[in-house]
């Protein structure tokens, strides 16, 4: 079916802005909806477990979307930023708040730190190392546990509302909304951070490396900062979402799925449901992934589906990850970069936004804009969504 | 003595199995370049299937035959159904697409047989308590000593088929220049199914061997080894057959003696980590692993 000729529409002029403050607006208007509509129970519950899931998600998609180093140990830097959490709370009594940066600069120096030596990886190599770092993570933690509590864990870490907001700190309902607006409130720190990162000129510092890593060096980009720093960041912002589930788990246990390498592959999933190399992906694929879990749990229960597949069903586990399973890899089929990467292809046969020509003079600034010039051919990384097309 | 001994006998055991999926491993990433993360879970499924075979009809060793048959079309529908037209897509979308199958396979195995926990597995080699060598002080159990000699013979079949077939001179030539392959007639395509087949009825004997030694099967059984085995496939190049071998036992080997000499700072806890460090130093001094060919990439 062929359309009629899309709308065109010239970057950063009026129309792009009205489509980009509707969407906005759209997006701001669910994060603080809980504000004026009564939730269902423990609907604040798992609102913030779905930001905790796109912060983690974010963070990867810096590191993996826009830079092209591929990480399945993200849960490493997940769990140490639950544990540093945990035992400043619990064993030198420090306020949650405090806890925070002290989390996510530990996690940013072992990110460097991780980032140094897969330097001289790419790909499979380096998927294996971060691979690694998520197998080692639950086994160290068992094995201090002195500092950890090993494998029973720490147990009533609490963050009660300050008084401030209003919020009693005897009511657990009213902990959890608290909690909410946290992770929602790191959860846009993050967007923020990911977003003029990527925008910025380290943002094509890092993509050229990602297309073409020889070529950027070539071009006078400092790989090796580049890529030890993004690492570093990325870590930085995983370990803030392992701060937020701690306290939204008020326990800390080395069996947790966020912090194994499941975790790793969950985070990973998101972010590719959403979009590898978008800005919103993390977060459309949160909400996704959290839906579609909680309904492939429930199947079993619903009323709606005839006898014989309740009969069928009887005494089979796991029905929600074969479902998910499935749905991720027709995913692959349908659209490999996501639902926003579809939607994206979708939203072009009606409006496609031309990128405004740079004036002269900004042209003779921007040198490192000369990389857009480069046909972008992705050898291994193969996300070759053009950023400028606008993340939001 | 006999403490190094029993290190090394239960090192070679481990170590055998983790040769076998690098084995795998190995052969699909000749093919198509693709690290298969379901490989340790398609083996998983096949020694379900040998289990379901041999409780029902067959003796151990028919039902582990055919479950290799089982194995072969299950890695064959996979790559000609799912991995070939994704990979046409974007290469990244393949990575995920495994991921996705190693998730779902793991899950599948518990759905269809409707055994949410570990179902007896028959022993392939004797395994009465009584039945060992005793060699200078340590014991090695027959089962070990038979799944060493299965890795062993599973290497050298493969070997010749490299080496002595036309299919084997395919698989290499696709292998070496994937563009020029075709040219000379080669059907790239059957081989690359082939040898994703090959590499999932050499992951069901893998798979067997997992579930005799521990007389049991259970979706969880491969996750750890399979990590270990990618280890082993780095290590030893990725794109080497004998480095695979090689690597594989040497790394059951290492963790092994890791973990018995060292109890309070490794112990079982840390054990399969071993491979991962070392794998880990190793690449940094030599990134295309021990036995691997150096590529040089143009711009």
């Amino acid at each position: 079916m062929r359309m009629s000729k899309p709308l065109r529409i010239s970057a950063g002029g009026p129309a792009h802005w009205t489509l980009r403050v509707i969407g906005f607006g759209a997006i701001a208007y669910i994060a603080i909806s809980p504000m004026f509509r009564t939730l269902k129970p423990n609907e604040y519950g798992q609102l913030a477990d779905i930001a905790i899931l796109a912060l983690a998600a974010l963070s990867l998609n810096l590191l993996v979307g826009f830079t092209g180093q591929i990480s399945i140990g993200h849960s490493a830097f997940f769990g140490l930023g639950a544990y540093t959490t945990a035992i400043l709370i619990h064993t030198h009594h420090w306020s949650p708040g405090w806890t925070f940066p002290v989390s996510a600069a530990l996690c940013f120096v072992v990110g460097v730190l991780v980032g140094i030596p897969a330097l001289r990886l790419t790909g499979v190599y380096l998927s294996l190392v971060t691979l690694a770092l998520a197998e080692l993570f639950p086994a160290l933690v068992k094995n201090f546990s002195d500092l950890t509590g090993g494998s029973r864990g720490i147990q009533s870490i609490r963050y009660n509302p300050p008084s401030w907001t209003g919020l009693s700190t005897r009511s657990t309902a009213d902990r959890t909304e608290w909690l909410y607006w946290l992770a929602l409130a790191m959860l846009v720190i993050g967007y923020v951070v990911v977003r003029n990162l990527v925008k910025s000129r380290v943002g094509r510092a890092m993509i050229a490396v990602r297309d073409n890593t020889t070529a950027a060096a070539v071009m006078g980009v400092h790989v090796a900062v580049v890529k030890t720093v993004v690492f570093g960041i990325s870590a930085a912002l995983a370990g803030l979402a392992g701060c937020v589930f701690v306290l939204r788990q008020t326990q800390a246990n080395p069996e947790n799925v966020n912090y194994t390498i499941l975790g790793a592959i969950i985070f990973l999933v998101i972010m590719v449901v959403g979009g590898t190399a978008s800005l919103l992906g993390p977060i459309v694929g949160a909400f996704v992934y959290y839906r579609v879990d909680q309904f492939t749990r429930d199947i079993p229960q619903k009323e709606y589906l005839p006898g014989f597949v309740h009969d069928f069903l009887e005494g089979r586990p796991n029905l929600a990850t074969v479902v998910f399973a499935t749905l991720l890899i027709l995913l692959m089929f349908v659209a490999p970069f996501g639902i926003v990467g579809l939607a994206r292809r979708i939203g072009r046969r009606f409006v496609v936004v031309v990128p405004r020509p740079p004036t002269s003079r900004e042209a003779a600034e921007a040198v490192p804009e000369a990389l857009e010039a480069i046909p972008s051919t992705p050898l291994e990384s193969a996300v070759p969504t053009s950023p400028s097309q606008g993340g939001t | 003595m006999h403490r190094f001994l029993q290190y090394l006998f239960d090192g070679l055991s481990s170590g055998s199995i983790y040769a076998l999926i690098a084995l795998g491993l190995v052969l699909v990433y000749r093919g198509t370049g693709h690290l298969n993360f379901a490989q340790g879970e398609m083996a998983m499924v096949s020694a379900y299937m040998a289990w379901w075979l041999n409780t029902n009809w067959l003796s151990i060793w028919l039902a582990v035959a055919v479950s290799m048959v089982f194995g072969f079309l299950l890695g064959a529908v996979t790559e000609v159904v799912i991995i070939r037209p994704i990979g046409r897509r974007s290469p990244f979308a393949v990575g995920v697409a495994a991921i996705g199958l190693l998730l779902g396979l793991n899950a599948l195995a518990p759905f269809v047989w409707k055994s949410p926990v570990p179902e007896a597995f028959e022993s392939l080699f004797p395994s009465k308590p009584e039945d060992f060598a005793r060699i200078g002080g340590a014991t090695w159990r027959y089962e070990n000593i038979g799944v060493l000699v299965t890795t062993l013979v599973v290497a050298i079949l493969l070997y010749l088929l490299f080496q002595r077939t036309k299919l084997g001179l395919a698989m290499r030539a696709v292998a070496s220049n994937p563009a020029s392959a075709p040219l000379a007639g080669i059907k790239t395509g059957q081989v690359l199914m082939v040898s994703w087949g090959l590499s999932a009825a050499v992951g069901a004997v893998g798979g067997a061997m997992v579930a005799s030694l521990n007389h049991n099967v259970n979706s969880g059984m491969m996750l750890a080894i399979f990590f270990s085995a990618t280890a082993a496939a780095m290590l030893g190049g990725f794109d080497s057959l004998v480095g695979a071998v090689v690597a594989g036992i040497a790394l059951g080997v290492i963790e092994n003696m890791a973990a018995g000499y060292a109890p309070g700072l490794i112990g079982q806890d840390l054990k399969g980590s071993v491979s991962l460090l070392i794998i880990l130093v190793v690449l940094l001094f030599r990134p295309t692993g021990l036995f691997g060919a150096k590529k040089v990439e143009r711009v």
